[in-house]
């Protein structure tokens, strides 16, 4: 019998699926990369906060003090870049994620005030430097508050993949009250989530080492260890983490992932050898006199593990779902007009950024008035 | 129906919170971009360096309200819409996707711009930085002329209906009036806003010109514009075929009578939305005196509490205003596609209108339980099966009761609670079975852009309410309509409803009970004796034939020319004291 999933609307699709697809997975790789390093950025600030090593204590803190300025601009660029992705989602799987959103309708609705403590809590950081053990409990409270966050994230995606389950969970309780902490996938899946935010913000840290070696020596020489260190540690980990995730699979969804299915097969290979490779090529760059020469392509084939492990994951879902019977729509009526407007503005939106970024990072203390 | 149903009381509610908290960030997002960026021109060619610290400060404020808050209670009224009502979000982004994702990609200039503007006091020339500014101003307000378009469309969906085109749907009749209304809303807010922040400042020469400024250059234009821009959006909608008139006040009333008849002691239009309407009104005229009174003539008494005062105003206005529109909208969430109970009038291409198993006629036929897959429906209730028919009276009428129960959790529960807001206890209370199945008859029927009696099934069908009331057509079979009066009459206090027999068929009390009782029974809001006003069987008989032209609220006699020469000769013996025959006396 197939599970109980809503039925399509009546109106056709606005555009071919896999333009929408690919808009999907271009706009959540963005989304995913900035929340890397605004989750693990604040996580990592933690860290930073609680090291005692007083040869170090300078460069840190100067570090922490980046980090913590950085926040609110990531988290502007993560929540920014995280709405074209919903959008698309919902147009693509609106039958799976509105009613996974229904069962746990009080925790989703909880993401805003979460949000809001994160993100105020991250403009107080930066802002008001003076130091004070509510620095402290301000930067615990954001990281908690991102974690919740990627937690509620993670419920709703690993119950979007588990149709057979809505029935029966509805009928427990149609408040809104249910979690879905007894998918054996869920806690392999939030960790590997943590541990890749962690992994992608320590990276970033070296990579603004690398970056800053000219005019900070010490900073980024800090930076750059510490960040690759982290960086090896935590992708190491992680791929451990990635292997418990994938046997934590439905049986017909892992047999198809570890043979049965080519495109599969191919991804989770691709995504296991990078996650490899990078984890390696950190701990040997470490060992080097100077590890800073391998930061930038270490930092460009992160980003490709992280799009290789988003493609995986949206292949998870297709394999998922098309067992549920859902399988795209077929009734198209592309609405060219509109898209060719939408591709217009979206070139102008990236041009006014680009010129207002420019404009800010080229200008220095000369220009003031 | 097609998707869970999230159980939660007064779910509307909670839509309206967060959406007006959102609504009266948003818009003071876009006025405020304006504003920032004219103050600081006239700062800067007047060299005014106290007002360009002024502005300085209050953009740090600015950023962290529209910024996080703004942008994070965008997100957040759309996942609560998405809970509410998924089916509407559904179709919504289905249809506008791409205006949707025209509108990020201004969300995202928006963002960034501020970001910029904010960090780039120190940092950019005088000029980048007021180009930054009017970036900032430019996408914000693309960005509300983005969203005017797909809300003004949930209200008027124009020719969409029929031909499920974008653009005709998003340039609908009220698309124009949206934007100019929430440009001036938009700008009035701008100034609120400053007005707000001046009663903090030490400075009294800056407080006192910022006053004036605010509130003669930029809320008093702004007032004038709203009002104009007011009265085009409620003739736009009427002339789309909103039921603005008697939404707000009496159906026949000029659109522009509608605002003064909100305050006319009269019991027509929709209380709610009326005293909504009444609340955003007083509270405009109060923040406009205020404001000038006050703030720009005497800003020596200007303080934090006034300030205070004037925002609240501003928010009940908001509010209200956002509340009337809703309310205006009802009994759809998505003008002549889809009621607020998720259930659909049409589809397209034709043939698809019947194969739809939410539209109106599909749950007509197979039933609304049936067509509930996430509802548990009492096993026994199974009408027109023998093994229902043959239980015992209690049994099945206790049957209908949980069945009854929940229909409405499914067509009801969207707007109405059992006891909180828009209590259904209260509004059923001492209705018979009979009363209440006629009242769920006559919550709405179909009618084509010419008034004639249309199918639920034709492309762009209006609809036709009663009394105001803006309620969605009950949709489901006469058993489960049955049911829910059974359980609606039950809730009412009657607990041997469904139980009783029914008054003799055919007799004047019956029809009295079916077609009367609702308004006119005992306990109801207008007994009936007083009215009799000792007509005859004969006068009665002919009133009965025109009830709408007695009182427009009133309905057309719906029963058989039988049902009225009884129910016309039941009246007339009341009428004269006589009483009712025994024989119609109910057991």
């Amino acid at each position: 019998m197939n599970p109980l999933v809503p039925l399509a609307d009546p109106l056709p699709q606005p555009a071919p699926p896999p333009l929408l697809w690919a808009l999907l997975q271009l706009t959540f790789l963005l989304h995913t990369l900035a929340m890397n390093l605004v989750l693990g950025g604040s996580i990592l600030a933690l860290h930073f906060r609680a090291s005692r090593r007083a040869e170090e204590a300078v460069p840190r803190n100067q570090l922490l003090r980046t980090v913590e300025k950085a926040l609110p601009v990531a988290m502007a660029a993560a929540i920014t870049l995280g709405v074209a992705p919903l959008l698309f989602v919902q147009v693509l799987y609106g039958r799976v994620f509105f009613t996974s959103s229904v069962l746990m309708g009080w925790f989703w609705l909880g993401l805003m005030p979460l949000l809001l403590a994160a993100y105020y809590g991250a403009y107080h950081l930066a802002f008001r430097p003076e130091p004070g053990p509510a620095r402290r409990w301000t930067g615990t409270l954001v990281a908690l508050a991102l974690s919740a966050v990627a937690f509620l994230q993670v419920t709703n995606a690993t119950r979007a993949l588990r149709p057979d389950s809505f029935s029966s969970a509805y009928r427990k309780d149609p408040r809104g009250l249910t979690l879905n902490l007894d998918d054996p996938t869920f806690w392999p899946r939030y960790l590997h989530l943590l541990l890749g935010a962690v992994a992608v913000a320590a990276l970033a840290v070296a990579l603004y080492g690398a970056l800053r070696r000219g005019r900070e020596p010490e900073l980024a020489r800090f930076a750059v260890r510490r960040g690759t260190a982290v960086f090896a540690a935590a992708t190491a980990a992680n791929v451990m983490v990635g292997l418990a995730l994938l046997i934590a699979q439905p049986q017909p969804v892992l047999l198809r992932l570890v043979g049965g299915d080519r495109v599969s097969v191919s991804l989770l290979s691709v995504a296991i050898l990078l996650a490899v490779a990078l984890a390696g090529a950190a701990v040997l760059a470490l060992g080097a006199r100077q590890p800073w020469p391998a930061t930038p392509a270490l930092a460009a084939l992160a980003a490709v593990t992280v799009a290789a492990m988003l493609l995986l994951r949206d292949d998870l879902r297709r394999l998922v779902l098309h067992d549920a019977g859902l399988d795209p729509p077929s009734w198209v009526v592309a609405q060219w007009t509109p898209f060719g407007v939408f591709a217009v503005c979206l070139l102008l939106a990236v041009a006014a950024i680009a010129w207002m970024v420019r404009a800010l990072a080229t200008a220095g203390p000369a220009a003031r008035e | 129906m097609n998707y869970p149903l999230w159980d939660v009381p007064a779910p509307g509610l909670l839509i309206a919170a967060v959406g007006i908290l959102h609504v009266f960030i948003s818009h003071f997002a876009v006025g405020g971009g304006l504003f920032l960026v004219l103050a600081e021109r006239k700062a800067r060619r007047e060299q005014d360096a106290v007002l360009l610290g002024f502005l300085r400060a209050r953009s740090r404020d600015f950023v962290l309200l529209t910024l996080v808050a703004g942008a994070l209670t965008g997100v957040g009224i759309w996942l609560t819409i998405g809970l509410v009502q998924p089916q509407a979000v559904s179709a919504l982004v289905v249809t506008f996707v791409w205006a949707w994702a025209i509108e990020w990609t201004f969300f995202a200039v928006e963002i960034a711009a501020a970001s910029v503007y904010f960090y780039g006091w120190d940092r950019l020339s005088p000029r980048q930085h007021l180009a930054v500014g009017w970036v900032y101003a430019a996408s914000a307000w693309a960005s509300l002329v983005v969203i005017s378009g797909i809300l003004s469309f949930m209200l008027t969906s124009g020719a969409w209906p029929e031909t499920h085109r974008l653009a005709d749907g998003f340039f609908n009749p009220t698309f124009l009036p949206t934007v100019a209304l929430r440009s001036a809303v938009a700008a009035g807010l701008a100034g609120l806003y400053v007005l707000f922040a001046a009663a903090f400042l030490g400075d009294a020469e800056l407080k006192s010109r910022l006053c004036r400024w605010c509130a003669t250059r930029w809320i008093a234009p702004a007032a004038l514009a709203v009002a104009l821009a007011l009265v085009w959006f409620l003739s736009a909608a009427a002339a789309a075929d909103v039921a603005v008139a008697e939404t707000l006040t009496a159906r026949d009333a000029a659109p522009l009578s509608v605002l003064s008849g909100v305050f006319a002691p009269a019991n027509v239009g929709q209380p709610v939305v009326r005293m909504a309407a009444r609340s955003a009104i007083v509270s405009a005229v109060a923040l406009l005196l205020l404001a000038l009174g006050v703030a720009a003539l005497r800003p020596r008494h200007y303080g934090r509490l006034a300030a205070s005062l004037l925002m609240l105003l501003g928010l009940v206005a908001m509010g209200g205003g956002e509340w009337v529109r809703e309310g205006l909208r009802k009994p759809w969430v998505i003008d002549r596609y889809l009621f607020v109970n998720g259930i659909r009038v049409s589809a397209v291409p034709a043939a698809a209108a019947g194969q739809d198993p939410f539209s109106v006629g599909a749950i007509d036929r197979r039933g609304v339980l049936a067509s509930s897959p996430w509802s548990e429906v009492p096993a026994g209730f199974r009408p027109g099966d023998p093994s229902f028919e043959r239980l015992l009276p209690a049994e099945r009428a206790a049957l209908e009761a949980q069945a009854g129960q929940v229909v409405f959790a499914v067509e009801c529960a969207a707007c109405h609670t059992l006891d909180g807001h828009l209590s259904i206890r209260s509004l059923v209370r001492g209705r018979g079975v009979a009363a209440l199945e006629t009242v769920l008859e006559q919550t709405a029927r179909p009618v084509a852009s010419d008034g004639r009696a249309a199918s639920w099934s034709e492309p762009g069908v209006r609809v036709v309410t009663w009394r105001g009331r803006r309620m969605p057509p009950f949709a489901g079979t006469r058993a489960e309509q049955h049911a829910l009066a059974v359980y609606l009459s039950r809730l009412g206090g009657d607990s041997a409803a469904g139980l009783d027999s029914p008054a003799p068929p055919g007799g004047g009390l019956a029809a009295f009970e079916a077609h009367c009782s609702a308004c006119h029974g005992a306990g109801a809001p207008w007994p009936i004796q007083p009215r009799l006003r000792g007509r005859s069987a004969a006068e009665l008989y002919e009133l009965i034939g025109r009830l709408p032209e007695l009182r427009e609220e009133m309905p057309p006699f719906s029963g058989s020319e039988n049902e009225r020469r009884a129910l016309a000769a039941y009246l007339g013996r009341l009428s004269a004291g006589a009483g009712a025959d025994p024989g119609e006396v109910m057991p």
